[in-house]
């Protein structure tokens, strides 16, 4: 006999209709699964097998052939092996009546018949609502990250035998209720600037570069607290939206990097890889085409330490990102597009010892090693870094003191005034922050008068700065003036900007 | 363009023979282009192996072929050629012990003729040490000086910038052909030296690399060129303090800027003064004195420069601070300071260091 079970599978970070058949005919015991499956879905086989005689329920000794189709697309995952069952067992009559049909089916089977969680579930369950599917079955402990879709019918079972005597009509489930977002009262400070003593400048370019979405960089010898400054940088992130925050729980269901127990993800992204990470971790990739640090880091921050200690193809992939806020990672099983907007916060020493500048340690590189050195990084990349600064270390004296310094909290309430400035200028374009305006937009957005033409004449001078690095500080100017209320840009305001601007070349 | 004598230097510096060989190679003969005349060079008798190669290589010469191929390759590099017989070889380079015998040069040569200052230091100077040779170095080069030094990181650096800056002119030694400049960070700055009516020179010809005793040798140059040596901040054993002993070798006047005794970028400089108490110099007019130099009087400019107020100043002169430090003297905000210093930087007033500390200029 024939049955068709309605499930869904991960294709990027959406989801695809899966329709899982299976036909029990007469003939030769056997059972195969067709319909292009990767080893994961041709090994649900032995777990269906088990877990269907171990809930009690009997194996059907025919010919089975299972189908996922549509046949040209890879399937990958444990995704099937719930509806691979439940389909069994309605064609070889165990399951009575069509009820089944009105749900779609996602779960991995355990041997004994336990459904187990698996990765994903919030973007399937997404897209396959926008599909017009409204009744689901899903892992029991992917409940939570299920809970916060409008609109539809969950019901997360246990066991296989659940889902049967569900789908048969012999016990009723509750449907899983309905989780309502709220991150008014959220709180998730494990960082906070209250405890970086000193570091004035350092605090008030974090503030700067998150409120205009800035890029930064950090220049300073070992110890002197860079690593901690970019830890706190969360805790002054304007809180997530429920669409961001839907955005960054998919990606992390996506990597399995997913807190069943939270369900979705309420605080930014910090993300910190180490300096050797290849490039495919950094950006995605891997033969199923999975998101890499870039998009885990998205509505967040990407902090790599140590900048120059990465190797130089790994750097230059993120230059696509940070241009276009996504990654376009391609693979033989397709070619899927995942978010990246992150906020880049790098950091590195000034030289091989780190020493070099430092007002208590002693430099012990030579002038040729410091140049190579900086010279790691490519003008590309530094072009896309609006913010630099420096920071040394504090003294004792400061460490020890008691004064107290602003908290996350309160410099969060400036970000978000000035943010809110900038969803209004930007209403109906696609970016939100100052750091991603074109050339036409500074153009509009940014206009000087004439005090401070002339100021930033003289810093062109001066400088030595390219045609870039005036858009540069043109950006950074525009988020000072919004931190400060103002619609016009004024004088301190691209003073400011030209204090932490990026140099195009370190000189010795 | 060029005569047969200087030709006939050229010649041997193309020919890699050494200025001792030269010397002896020239004894057998009466004039130095008699070296293109074959009668004299087939009587010409040699002990050593070696120069009687050189003898037969000067057999081979076609002299207008040799003069073909210098024009032609000089054409190629933009560059010229000054020799120890040439009108324009200056005296100052006559008198010390060994003069280079060709000297390449790209840019006004008749600087060389100038009454020049050489200054040089170490390569990674500390902010103090910037900010002392640019004041020096401007004071000196708007006084009509011409200033020599390396090109090579830090103070050297320093040097051309400030002198550029200053609209002066500055001669660059290098220690390797004019060809490739090193080190290669370095050649939009050796452009703009040229740009502005400064000179490049070496001793080395074109594609001659630097090697290690080419940077000793070329210190040689660059003290005899100055009427005086000025050094700001070096290391104890250090390429500038080898200048140092080049310029009391050639009698030069040496001057010597005092630094932190606490810093090693001083330590050579400390110990100079240590040595020659005379050398201490902490202002530039001393220079000027001790040169016979007369300033040139001083345009007055006024400058328009919208700074709230001069308290800052008046901290920072009291000594070096870090931005934390003055906001918590100043009771500014951080952004306010910021914006505030980076106006007085842009006017000279105050200079950044690494670290975010300030220093008043």
């Amino acid at each position: 006999m024939f049955a068709k079970v309605n499930s869904f599978g991960l294709l990027g970070l959406d989801g695809l209709n899966i329709d899982v058949e299976v036909d029990t005919n007469i003939g030769l015991p056997s059972y195969d699964i067709v319909g292009l499956p990767d080893a994961a879905v041709k090994e649900s086989k032995e777990r269906v097998r088990s877990a269907i005689k171990n809930s009690g329920f009997k194996f059907p000794t025919n010919r089975i052939t299972v189908n996922l189709a549509p046949a040209n697309v890879k399937k990958a995952g444990a995704n099937f092996d719930l509806p691979i069952a439940v389909a069994i067992l309605v064609s070889s009559n165990q399951i009575q009546g069509s009820k089944y049909q009105d749900f779609v089916i996602i779960g991995e089977l355990s041997l004994n018949g336990k459904i187990k969680p698996v990765n994903g579930i919030l973007p399937l369950l997404i897209s396959a609502k926008s599909k017009g599917f409204n009744n689901f079955i899903i892992p029991k402990a992917n409940a939570a990250e299920s809970s916060f879709i409008e609109g539809i019918n969950v019901y997360a079972l246990d066991s296989l035998v659940d889902v049967v005597s569900f789908l048969t009509g012999v016990c009723g489930f509750e449907k899983q209720e309905q989780s309502v977002w709220n991150n008014e009262s959220y709180e998730d400070i494990t960082e906070d600037f209250a405890r970086v003593k000193g570091q004035k400048i350092a605090k008030r370019v974090m503030e700067i570069a998150v409120a205009g979405g800035h890029n930064i960089l950090m220049i300073g010898p070992p110890g002197s607290g860079k690593t901690m400054i970019a830890r706190c940088v969360p805790s002054i992130m304007p809180k997530l939206t429920f669409e961001e925050a839907l955005e960054v729980t998919k990606v992390h269901s996506i990597a399995g990097e997913l807190d069943q127990a939270s369900g979705i993800i309420k605080s930014r992204p910090f993300r910190t890889p180490h300096h050797t990470a290849s490039t495919v971790s950094l950006v995605g990739g891997g033969r199923d085409a999975k998101p890499g640090e870039v998009s885990l880091a998205s509505n967040g921050v990407l902090f790599l330490d140590e900048l120059p200690e990465y190797s130089r193809t790994t750097l230059e992939t993120l230059r696509q990102p940070l241009e276009d806020g996504v990654i376009t990672v391609s693979r033989a099983s397709g070619s899927f597009e995942y978010p990246a907007n992150f906020m880049l916060v790098a950091s590195m020493n000034p030289c091989p010892c780190g020493n070099y500048g430092s007002k208590t340690s002693t430099c012990t590189c030579s002038a040729a090693q410091i140049q190579s050195y900086l010279k790691r990084l490519s003008g590309p990349l530094l072009d896309r870094i609006d913010l630099k600064i420096d920071v040394d270390r504090v003294d004792f004296l400061d460490l020890s003191s008691k004064s107290l310094e602003e908290s996350s909290v309160e410099i969060r309430k400036r970000v978000e005034q000035a943010r809110d400035i900038q969803t209004k200028r930007f209403e109906g374009t696609s970016i939100h922050t100052n750091a991603k305006m074109n050339s036409k937009m500074v153009n509009e957005f940014c206009k000087l008068n004439e005090p401070c033409e002339v100021l930033v004449k003289l810093a062109f001078e001066k400088y030595k700065m390219s045609a870039r690095g005036y858009t540069r500080i043109l950006k950074v100017a525009r988020t000072i003036a919004d931190l400060d209320g103002s619609e016009k840009i004024k004088e301190n305001h691209i003073a400011e900007a030209l204090a932490y601007r990026n140099v195009d070349k370190f000189g010795l | 363009m060029f005569n047969d004598e200087e030709l006939a230097l050229i010649w041997f510096d193309y020919n890699d023979v050494s200025f001792s060989k030269t010397e002896k190679i020239l004894d057998e003969f009466d004039k130095i282009d008699a070296i293109f005349d074959k009668n004299k060079v087939k009587s010409a008798i040699f002990k050593e192996n070696d120069l009687n190669e050189i003898k037969e290589k000067l057999l081979k010469v076609d002299k207008d072929e040799f003069l073909k191929f210098v024009a032609d390759e000089f054409y190629k590099y933009n560059i010229f050629a000054v020799t120890f017989v040439s009108k324009n070889y200056p005296e100052k380079l006559k008198n010390i012990d060994d003069s280079p015998l060709v000297l390449y040069t790209r840019g006004d040569a008749g600087l060389l003729g100038k009454k020049s200052i050489s200054i040089v230091g170490t390569r990674k100077p500390t902010t103090y040490g910037k900010i002392v040779v640019e004041k020096f170095t401007k004071e000196l080069s708007s006084a009509g000086l011409v200033t020599v030094s390396g090109l090579a990181y830090g103070i050297d650096t320093c040097v051309a910038n400030a002198t550029i800056d200053a609209g002066g002119k500055t001669i660059a030694v290098l220690a390797g052909g004019l060809d490739s400049i090193y080190p290669a960070s370095n050649a939009g700055l050796a452009n703009k030296i040229v740009e502005t009516g400064g000179l490049l020179i070496s001793e080395y010809r074109p594609g001659v690399k630097p090697q290690q005793y080419s940077f000793i040798n070329r210190n040689r140059i660059v003290s005899a060129l100055g009427l005086g040596l000025l050094i700001v901040e070096a290391g104890k054993t250090s390429g500038t303090m080898a200048t140092a002993r080049h310029a009391l070798e050639q009698g030069r006047e040496l001057f010597v800027v005092p630094g932190n005794i606490n810093s090693i970028q001083s330590e050579g400089t400390n110990n100079l003064i240590d040595e020659m108490p005379d050398t201490f110099t902490i202002s530039p007019e001393r220079i000027l004195y001790r040169l016979k130099i007369k300033k040139k009087k001083e345009e007055t400019k006024s400058v328009q420069v919208g700074i709230s107020d001069n308290q800052i100043l008046e901290i920072l002169s009291q000594g070096e601070l870090t931005f934390d430090e003055l906001a918590e003297k100043t009771n500014m905000k951080p952004s306010e300071l910021s914006a505030e210093l980076i106006k007085m930087e842009m006017f000279g007033l105050v200079m950044k260091g690494s670290g975010n500390t300030y220093y008043k200029i």
